[in-house]
């Protein structure tokens, strides 16, 4: 029995490997930036199965806290690397919440969307909204 | 009995790696950057819970079934977050161009 368990493992893993091979032409092919992103999110995703499945095969529990850390590191990168460049984030920002200043948010932009071939800067007005923060600012230090 | 639960597992992962497997194919033949996002968020969520399933069947102590449940509970929490989050950025890029 325990033997049939191990070929079902094998196989499973296998199985795996080919779809993370699929999942690494997409994330080289793929036209769009999030494409890419998608891509190295599923090969975590299988990443994190192939793990589960080898610490039932090694009887190591312990593997499962690899795996549940490493869920929580791409589910991370995805926010991160999706969240500074949408316009939520950038109107977040100049509403004072901490985060990159514009000129660190430029350079951080340019470099993700350098294989575009172009550069839309989304920062289109972060330097009013700076400006009108620090006026804020002002106003209710002179108030109190 | 022992054969019996052998059997759900093994069904359980082979279903759950058909799935996964579809959504790879998908990911590879469909258009778009929005298509493929839908059948990766299929498989993500669905072949997820067919494989863990069918590992819950296998031969652990209680600890690591709660730690697989977790694993399972987190991917349901951050796959929706991943797919929203990851389908406005791909429509900010198609407003912009």
């Amino acid at each position: 029995m325990e033997l049939y368990y191990q070929y079902l493992f094998r196989f499973s893993l296998l199985i795996l490997a080919v779809i993370i091979v699929i999942y690494v032409v997409r994330s080289i092919v793929g036209p769009a930036l999030a494409d890419r992103i998608l891509a190295v999110n599923a090969i975590g995703t299988s990443t994190i199965l192939a793990i589960s499945i080898l610490s039932l095969s090694m009887q190591e529990s312990y593997l499962l806290d690899v795996c549940l850390v490493y869920a929580m590191l791409s589910f991370l990168a995805i926010i991160v690397l999706t969240a500074f460049v949408t316009r939520e984030k950038i109107e977040l920002d100049e509403s004072g919440g901490a985060g990159w200043t514009p000129d660190e948010a430029q350079i951080l932009t340019q470099a993700l969307r350098q294989d575009e071939g172009h550069f839309i800067d989304p920062l289109f007005d972060v330097e009013e909204g700076t400006d009108s923060d620090q006026g804020d600012g002002l106003k209710e230090k002179e108030e109190a | 009995m022992e054969m019996l639960r052998f059997l759900l597992c093994a069904a359980l992962i082979l279903v759950g790696l058909v799935v996964l497997l579809s959504a790879a194919v998908g990911n590879w033949r469909l258009p778009g950057a929005l298509p493929r996002m839908h059948s990766i968020a299929m498989g993500d969520s669905v072949g997820t819970l067919c494989l863990i399933m069918g590992l819950l069947l296998g031969n652990w102590d209680t600890l690591a079934k709660m730690k697989l449940l977790g694993i399972l509970a987190f991917f349901w929490m951050s796959g929706p977050v991943c797919s929203h989050m990851l389908c406005r950025f791909q429509v900010e890029e198609e407003d912009d161009d």
